[in-house]
């Protein structure tokens, strides 16, 4: 096989990995906050591709505009799902928890079913089709577009870390729990804006990937699964993990699919996942 | 009889040493303390005899057999019963049904003959339900058998906990800190029930900060200190020991320091 | 002990009542709508029991109970159309995959908790949802496997809702026994220990990885013989029944029912079976409907549709106890 067709696989193992790794950078958001493993994760990513396309397709709106409102409201979302469910429950069982997140799961994917009925819809590219070579691979003009939005939503995450007095409240309590009432900020609040960033997140990685696989209401799930992957593979809490973990699991995917066999593309990437979990719990970058 | 041998125990959390190089025997039909100030490891000692954490190295042994690498349940079932310092009662079983859980050790009906209630079945459901409110008895408990065990009292439950280590049929019975929170009265209680479940010739085997209690009570007392055995002996040496005696006060004065 | 007696004299001439008015039933009311919903409660009921086991005594949230009930109906399917095996062959085979595959996958997947289990098993579930659509010579693939024949008993054919009827509750009835007996004898007990508190549990003696292991093989047994019933009952078997939304279904029928109790799958198999038929045209709210009354009885009724009962009954007796006591406290 020549090198090409590999450099092909790479290309879209790293676009599809870099939306694992949006899901992943949510789920280690929240779970560093609460220590919830949030089921809903990935039904993010299906509302941010579909409101999109309302916006875009259906009310003709300027596609940027549309790409906006897409985040924002799914964004919205999320904070309206910690305020209405994970809020009154705070002191609850993990399994209650559990049992929440994916209550809410099914909630959000019915009501899509509900709006949008079961066909797969496009996003039109954010510029044009035209493909671009690459070394001996080609790219689409959208690919660029995930890799720039992963690349910035990365920083800003890293920003807002280090800059915000939020973000380091928020570090501080993925390694003590009280840290954040001891420099002041409310963790309620915080709660609130870890869902908020993990849904503008899936979100983001929504829109970014409609133009390129279509998206319809039944993906939350398998995403929440594959995000969720990215992030036991990469070390569950390390945003940089959630990110190695993304590509990581992508590249296995694309090679996997191109190599062995597409019918299975799912498969590979949840068997990793269960033998992630069996043999090496902590993921790739944890210690011990 | 067997008696409980701990040879050269050692455990490290990280770079941290909870015990070291630690050699003591509990012996049957005497009821020995393990005591110490806060820190000195009693738990984690407790915890690796129970198998509930591994040792980093060395042996423990009860009469012939090698518990250092069992499971916990197959070193319950070896004889090691245990109750622990903050109740880990079952709270929505009733008081019955939380001793019964001990009784299972060696009821060997299978799942079979239980879930078709063969006659072997119903014969074992009976005789364990006797076999615990027996314990309860003993315990002077029967009166609460059919209570929620979690709306028990503190002092209740731990006596529940008592019950439930006991219907195991241990050898060895180990009991983390059984007087914390208890009253005056239930501690007199507590001493006479020790007494008692020693009397029947199993080795007591207790952690214990109230040193009165431990003096009165115990026969053989272990003092740790950061880890390491400082001194054994009967209550009485133990007592006027010029080295557990600075190491209690050293700290009590450092405690009253942080206190201050 | 008294009390113990007295509960199961309450209980039992409710079961009996039950029992009777299920095998009178469809002589007095043969109506067919109500059967067929019937035969389906039935299943589930099966199925349901399964995952009451493993998740609501042992407290371990198992998300593959519908992957386990699709190797059992396809188990059937395949040896029963392909092989031309007897209808009670094809059934024992349909219980016994399932509770190997478990037991293969139990041993490593077991140790995990929480959140990691139920991620674990969902993602087996979709592990095997893609081998039903790919694997297409031996699944049939997407459009799976048809003509399924009605079970043979005795050379009587069980050809009718009605004679079909009697075959499935029969079992249901055998399955919820067996399980009743189960969790009120030692197992029960053990399970409970565990789901709430481990230690304790093993420094007791209770094996948990075993006790663990037994519980899930025998979820999967329950569902894999669900699974056959299924199969031999629509005649065909298809990936899409078993997809995870079902297992998660599945899930929210025992919690919504409550999972401290057999009741609980029960009342959870009825609620989950004859909402979308109630829905009628709107069928499609079911899973919204579903989603919305978890979350609700999650926050406000912790204990499930039947925890309000056991609330109740808890509360006659607290009253009951309390006036015994005041009577017996001073001698104790």
């Amino acid at each position: 096989m020549n090198t090409d067709v590999l450099l092909q696989f790479a290309v879209s193992g790293v676009t599809v990995g870099s939306i694992y790794a949006l899901v992943a950078l949510g789920f280690t958001l929240i779970f560093n906050a609460t220590g919830i493993i949030n089921f809903a994760q990935g039904q993010f990513v299906m509302l941010g591709g579909l409101i999109a396309t309302t916006f875009a397709n259906t009310l003709a709106w300027p596609l940027p505009l549309a790409v906006l409102a897409a985040i924002v409201l799914t964004t919205a979302v999320g904070a309206a799902v910690e305020a209405l469910t994970i809020r009154p429950m705070r002191g609850r069982s993990v399994f209650t928890l559990i049992m929440i997140t994916l209550g809410v799961s099914i909630i959000l994917e019915t009501a899509a079913l509900l709006i949008w009925g079961t066909d797969p819809i496009f996003l039109s590219s954010f510029s044009g089709e035209a493909p671009i070579p690459f070394f001996g691979a080609t790219l689409q003009p959208q690919m660029i577009w995930v890799l720039g939005g992963t690349v910035a939503a990365m920083a800003a995450l890293w920003a807002f870390y280090r800059y915000t007095i939020f973000g380091q409240a928020m570090l501080a309590c993925s390694i003590n729990v009280d840290a954040a009432a001891s420099v002041g900020i409310n963790r309620g609040r915080m709660v609130m804006v870890a869902f908020a960033l993990a849904a503008a997140l899936g979100g983001l990685g929504g829109v970014l990937i409609a133009p390129i696989t279509s998206t319809s209401y039944g993906i939350g799930l398998i995403m929440a699964l594959k995000g969720f992957a990215a992030a036991i593979i990469g070390g569950m809490g390390s945003s940089l993990g959630a990110v190695i973990g993304g590509l990581a699991l992508g590249l296995a995917e694309a090679f996997g699919t191109g190599l062995i066999s597409s019918g299975y593309k799912d498969a590979l990437a949840l068997g990793l996942l269960i033998v992630f979990l069996v043999l090496r719990p902590q993921g790739l970058l944890g210690g011990k | 009889m067997s008696r409980l041998q701990l040879e050269g125990v050692s455990r490290r959390f990280g770079g941290l040493v909870a015990v070291s190089d630690l050699s003591f025997t509990v012996e049957p039909a005497r009821i020995t303390a393990l005591i110490g100030p806060n820190g000195a490891g009693k738990t984690t000692t407790f915890n690796m005899v129970s198998g509930l954490i591994r040792p980093t190295s060395g042996r423990i042994t009860l009469g012939a057999q090698d518990l250092t690498r069992l499971a916990p349940h197959r070193i319950c079932m070896a004889g090691i019963g245990r109750s622990f310092q903050t109740p880990h009662i079952f709270g929505q079983m009733t008081v019955l049904e939380n001793v019964m859980v001990g009784t299972r050790v060696e009821a060997p009906a299978g799942l079979l003959a239980t879930g078709l209630r063969f006659p072997s079945a119903v014969h074992e459901d009976h005789d364990v339900a006797d076999r615990a409110m027996q314990e309860l008895v003993f315990m002077n408990l029967a009166h609460l058998a059919d209570r929620r065990a979690g709306a028990l009292a503190l002092g209740q439950q731990r006596m529940v906990e008592v019950a439930r280590a006991l219907a195991t049929r241990p050898k060895v019975l180990m009991l983390d800190e059984p007087a914390a929170g208890l009253t005056h009265a239930e501690v007199r209680g507590l001493k006479e029930t020790l007494i008692k479940i020693r009397d029947k010739g199993i080795a007591v085997f207790l952690v214990e900060h109230n040193m009165r209690f431990v003096l009165r009570t115990a026969q053989h007392v272990v003092v740790l200190n950061f880890g390491e055995k400082l001194v054994e002996g009967p209550p009485d040496q133990i007592a006027n020991d010029e080295r557990v005696i600075a190491a209690y006060l050293g700290r009590g004065r450092e405690a009253q320091l942080a206190q201050g | 002990m008294e009390s113990r007696k007295k509960k199961s004299g309450l209980q039992r001439p409710l079961i009996g009542a039950i029992l009777f008015a299920l095998a009178v039933l469809p002589v007095v009311y043969p109506h067919p709508f109500a059967i067929t919903l019937l035969v389906f409660i039935g299943i589930y009921i099966i199925v349901c029991t399964g995952l009451s086991l493993i998740f609501g005594y042992a407290g371990q949230l198992s998300l593959t109970q519908a992957a386990f009930y699709g190797i059992g109906a396809y188990t059937s399917a395949i040896l029963t159309t392909r092989y031309g095996v007897s209808f009670w062959l094809a059934l024992a085979a349909a219980s016994a995959l399932p509770g190997l595959i478990a037991w293969a996958l139990g041993a490593p997947i077991l140790r995990l908790r929480h959140f990691y289990l139920a991620m674990a098993t969902l993602a087996f579930s979709e592990i095997v949802l893609v081998f039903f659509i790919q694997e297409v010579d031996i699944t049939g693939g997407p459009t799976g496997i048809t003509h399924v024949p009605a079970p043979e008993v005795f050379g009587y054919k069980l050809d009718t809702t009605t004679k079909y009827y009697y075959l499935v509750w029969l079992l249901a009835v055998a399955v919820v026994g067996f399980s009743y007996n189960l969790i009120r004898s030692k197992y029960g007990r053990a399970l409970r220990a565990i789901a709430e508190n481990e230690v304790a549990a093993s420094a007791m003696g209770v094996n948990v990885p075993a006790m663990m292991s037994i519980m899930f093989v025998l979820s999967a047994v329950f569902a894999g013989l669900g699974g056959s019933l299924y199969a031999h009952y629509v005649s065909f078997v298809s990936p899409d029944t078993f997809s995870v939304s079902l297992s998660i279904m599945l899930v929210i029928m025992v919690a919504i029912g409550g999972v401290n109790s057999l009741w609980g799958a029960v009342f959870g198999a009825v609620f989950v079976t004859v909402l979308p038929s109630m829905l009628g045209a709107y069928r499609q709210y079911a899973m919204l409907v579903y989603g919305v009354v978890l979350v609700l009885a999650l926050m406000f009724m912790p204990n499930g549709i039947t925890g309000l009962f056991q609330d109740a009954a808890h509360w006659i007796g607290r009253r009951r106890a309390a006036s015994k006591d005041e009577v017996k406290e001073p001698a104790g």
